[in-house]
């Protein structure tokens, strides 16, 4: 009986030691640096149009911030970064015709930087990588 | 025939600086004076003596300073009017410089081109200051009624036994009307008070305020934009174009066929621009032969055949290999590299009936305008150039295409013509650095190179080796063969041409041979040049001694014999443009990446002359080395140019340039150039440091195409 | 339309999708601010847009109504604000061509952060390219200019 009864307890103890250290899924961790990676390549290539807090110049660089245009469409942001976009196009009920070059980022890179911009200002979206990436292609 | 050929420039000497006398307009203090822009050219209106092609004396005793060479950012403006006025002896606060126009009667060599602005220049500025520091004395000496001998200067005066003074100013008059003396007492090096200073860029505060005019900013009254669209590929000819659309634009006046181009003339540059995007073009076939895959294949098989063009050829290499301990092979590759100065080509004509005027940025003035003459069939003194600040020059404008262009536009139209290229129109135009590919060979015998054979071959290149340069006196057997592979491509000098490749290859093929004869890299470079220095075989084309010198210089200030657990070096020396240098690349490595800590950069260069602009051209040509080596190429498909423009032709950005440590061995020697000599050892040192930390050679440019990642 | 520049108002009549670097240079003759790529990646059009740095290559003319725009002209109006004083002081230029939109972009990061480190000053100087290399002289004159604010 008494053996039972500390098996219980040891068991029990062992239960709500393993809930205590039980910790909320971390981010996956390439993810999180991927993130950070892409906050540099923003700040050096993007951030001078679209601005460091992402909102962009009234009527001609659309925001990113929380922007209907990117977060409806990620592969359409991949290609528009590798591509440009010329021509009108509507974010957040408001227009924008604008002239952007696209960019010779590394597919890592094209992933990171991404990552970076649907993760941020309140954007929230699952993470990309280079495999993705590689099949945006370049016009 | 001699003697009157002296009194004849003796006299026209004299003439101009009689004309030279008040002949120049209003009178104000130029210190204080309003730049006047007229026509595109700033004209500063003086009362003054020009006592000589360069200088000019104020009776305020300030100075106008000519700089007689294109300024390209080597910032020469800067440091010949310093060899001027160090000999004239004047206060440099009391100097101002201005742009000389080409002018042969004034002015000898006025290119900007092989890094030899300082170095051809050295004894005639020297010489200039010198003997219209002579003719102030001698003019004192006549007012104060004494003998020359008794008289020194010092900062803008002459002075008496007594101490009494006269400013250059107050003599400039009658220093106009001495005798030039036949001979003149330069100053001793140990005795310059501004050569050897840092001493601020001239047109720094032009520059940072946003004043300082470039060619593309030239506006006149009257003038017309032009624009040429020129083959997608090398080898296409034009064969129609339609521009009804771009002549409904509004501004575009004139579209019109010209050399193979088609030339757009609008009222704005945006017009011009404009036009030709609405021009359509058809072109014959593009060929194949213009294909970079084509043409990488045609040079390896060229620098692998035998019995070729030898330049050099001594001893008996294929002996020498036969008999050494150890043979070594390896072959090196390079594409075509467009040059990228940040300002486009462009350039000003203003064709009439009584005269030809060009104005822009262009590094040989003196050609284009014999070139100007024969192509429109005129006369030499009909035609001006004046010389504008120039955005870069690198070699690319060595070439005037884009002059003779714009003359031929104006000549058609009749009216003052700008002519712009926008970044795709001269990222696509050609004139680039050759596409070039080197096989070496050397044996070993006793850990010396006892047989060394290179055999390069380029793209449209007389000559892709450099004989006489190291390690030639230092080897038995030796041979170098070049052979050259025509094409459509047309050749540019890069900075430091055929150097920028080949002292990659030849530095890091060194440090293979060294690692092989178990020797340090340095020790084993010194120890070869020791070999030039004891025991030459043939003549021996360069100082070993200075190379020796940078190399012991490069190895004390990177703590060389120090090593550093995670810290990774690589050391390259090379001799070019008359100066030698030696490099070593520290790397660290994160993430199996390098990260460049820094560069340490010896040079001997003779006497420096600007020191703040010596670190500036050494740095700069350094890190422009490196981020081409990582990042540059220009592949032609079927003879099109792969990249227009920066969205995909990657350029090395602020955050990845290195810190660059240089420093200059003492030196009395006369100067030697820096624009171009640090440039081609800097791949090779950042090679050999990636060897080092990774045990993996490079072998072809661009290095990131290889997997490198700068941190 | 109407522009104000540096300070002062310009009343232009030109076709509203013509890139603010063009109606600078062509039009008004302001040409500090220079042309180097036309497509936002060279970084020598820079100019502020209301104190933020920002490419005028692409930018149309018609969003620049209501918006003060300064050029490297009207940075300062002695030529003394403290990046340029730095610029001048550390012998930063080379050929020039690029300095200008360098110039721009260094005191519009400073106006928005007057503390840098070296790794925020390589970043937000990272859009502006110099082909003569003078990117290290650059960053120790921003940081010497934000010591001086």
């Amino acid at each position: 009986m008494k053996l039972a009864f500390t098996g219980i307890i040891s068991f029990g103890l062992v239960m709500i030691l393993v809930l205590l250290s039980w910790s909320p899924i971390e981010p996956n961790q390439e993810g999180s640096k991927s993130v950070q990676r892409g906050k540099k390549i923003y700040a050096s290539n993007c951030a001078v149009c679209h601005m460091a807090n992402g909102m962009g110049i009234a009527k001609v660089f659309p925001p990113l911030a929380q922007s209907d245009y990117l977060m409806e469409d990620i592969s359409r942001a991949g290609e528009t970064i590798r591509n440009g976009l010329k021509g009108k196009i509507s974010v957040n009920e408001a227009s924008y015709t604008g002239m952007m070059s696209g960019f010779s980022f590394s597919d890592q890179e094209l992933a990171d930087v991404v990552n970076y911009i649907t993760n941020s200002w309140g954007n929230k979206a699952e993470e990309v990588d280079a495999t993705w990436a590689s099949k945006i292609k370049k016009n | 025939m001699h003697a009157k050929d002296k009194n004849q420039s003796r006299r026209a000497f004299l003439k101009t600086s009689v004309v030279g006398t008040g002949g120049l307009m209003l009178s104000f203090n130029w210190l204080s004076a309003q730049t006047d822009t007229w026509e595109g050219k700033e004209v500063r209106a003086l009362e003054n003596v020009r006592l000589s092609g360069h200088i000019i004396i104020n009776a305020d005793n300030s100075v106008v300073i000519y700089s007689q060479n294109p300024e390209i950012g080597q910032n020469v403006k800067t440091s010949m009017p310093m060899i001027i006025a160090e000999e004239l002896d004047v206060d440099w606060n009391q100097v101002s410089v201005e742009q000389a126009d080409l002018d042969t009667e004034k002015f000898k060599r006025q290119v900007a081109g092989g890094s030899q602005s300082i170095r051809k220049s050295w004894p005639v500025l020297r010489k200039a200051g010198a003997t219209v520091r002579a003719l102030l004395i001698s003019a004192a000496a006549e007012q104060w009624g004494v003998s020359a001998i008794e008289l020194r200067t010092e900062t803008g005066y002459v002075i008496g036994k007594s101490g009494e003074k006269l400013s250059y100013g107050s003599l400039a008059e009658a220093a106009a009307k001495q005798k030039i003396p036949k001979k003149v007492s330069l100053k001793k090096a140990k005795d310059f008070s501004l050569i050897g200073k840092s001493v601020m860029n001239v047109a720094s505060r032009e520059i940072v305020t946003g004043t300082a005019k470039f060619g593309i900013d030239t506006q006149r009254e009257g003038m017309v934009y032009a624009r040429l669209l020129h083959a997608p590929g090398f080898g296409q000819k034009l064969v129609s174009f339609d521009a009804k659309q771009a002549l409904q634009i509004k501004g575009v006046t004139e579209v019109f066929e010209i050399d193979n181009k088609v030339a757009i003339i609008a009222d704005s540059t945006w017009t011009a621009i404009k036009g030709g995007e609405a021009i359509k073009t058809i072109w014959s076939k593009p060929l194949t032969s213009e294909d970079s895959k084509v043409q990488r294949k045609t040079l390896l098989d060229m620098v692998n055949a035998k019995g070729q063009n030898a330049k050099v050829n001594m001893g008996n290499v294929e002996q020498g290999f036969k008999k050494a301990d150890q043979v070594l092979e390896r072959t090196y590759e390079a594409p075509f590299l467009p040059h990228n100065c940040m300002e486009p080509m462009n350039f000003f004509a203003d064709v009439t009936d009584e005269k030809v005027e060009l104005y822009g940025p262009i590094q040989t003035p003196e050609n284009q305008r014999r070139a100007v003459a024969k192509l429109l069939k005129r006369s030499e003194d009909e035609i001006s150039l004046g010389i504008s600040r120039i955005g870069g020059g690198f070699g690319r404008r060595l070439n005037g295409d884009f002059v003779l262009e714009a003359a031929l536009i104006s000549n058609k139209i009749r009216k003052p013509v700008q002519l712009i290229y926008t970044r795709e129109d001269d990222m696509t135009a050609g004139v680039y650095r050759p596409a070039v590919t080197y096989k070496f060979k050397a044996g070993l015998t006793d850990g010396k190179i006892s047989a060394y054979d290179l055999s390069g071959a380029g793209i449209n290149m007389r000559n892709t080796v450099r004989p006489g340069t190291w390690p030639q006196a230092s080897v038995p057997n030796f041979k170098l063969e070049s052979q050259s592979l025509e094409s459509h491509v047309t050749f540019g000098y890069w900075r430091a041409p055929t150097s920028n490749f080949l002292a990659f290859a030849e530095q890091t093929f060194v440090d293979e041979l060294a690692e092989i004869a178990k020797k340090d890299p340095i020790q084993f470079r010194l120890e070869s040049l020791k070999q030039a220095i004891d025991a030459p075989f043939g003549k021996v084309r360069y100082e070993p001694l200075r190379m020796i010198g940078v190399l012991k210089l490069v190895a004390e200030k990177s703590n060389w014999e120090t090593k550093k657990k995670g810290l990774y070096r690589g050391v390259s020396a090379y001799y070019s443009h008359n100066t030698y240098v030696a490099e070593v690349v520290e790397i660290t490595i994160v993430g199996g990446q390098p990260k460049i800590e820094r560069v340490v950069v010896a040079t001997d260069c003779g006497i420096v002359v600007n020191a703040s602009g010596a670190h500036n051209q050494a740095m700069g040509a350094v890190v422009d080395g490196i981020g081409h080596a990582m990042y540059g190429e220009m592949p032609l498909e079927n003879g099109v140019p792969q990249h227009r423009n920066f969205d995909t032709y990657k350029a090395l950005r602020n955050s990845e340039a290195p810190k660059v440590e240089t420093h200059f061995v003492k030196s009395q020697k006369a100067p030697s150039g820096l624009g171009e000599p640090t440039l081609p050892p800097a791949a090779a040192a950042f090679a050999n440091a990636m060897y080092a930390a990774t045990r993996k050679r490079l072998y072809s440019q661009p290095f990131s195409e290889q997997g490198v990642v700068l941190q | 339309m109407d522009l104000q520049v540096n300070g002062k108002k310009y009343t232009i009549d030109i076709d509203p999708q013509t890139p603010i670097l063009w109606v600078l240079r062509d039009h008004l003759k302001l040409v500090g601010t220079k042309y180097g790529c036309g497509i936002g990646q060279c970084g020598a059009c820079t100019i502020h847009f209301n104190g933020t740095a920002v490419r005028s290559c692409s930018i149309p003319v018609a969003a620049a109504a209501n918006v003060a725009i300064t050029t490297i002209e009207g940075l300062s109006e002695k030529g003394d604000h403290p990046v340029q004083k730095a610029w001048v002081d550390l012998d930063v230029p080379q050929c020039g061509y690029c300095q200008a939109g360098q110039i721009m972009t260094a005191s519009a990061l400073l106006s928005q952060n007057n503390k840098p480190t070296e790794e925020e000053i390589k970043l937000g100087m990272s859009g502006n390219i110099c082909r003569c290399s003078t990117y290290t002289k650059i960053n120790k004159a921003v940081k010497q200019a934000s010591e001086n604010l």
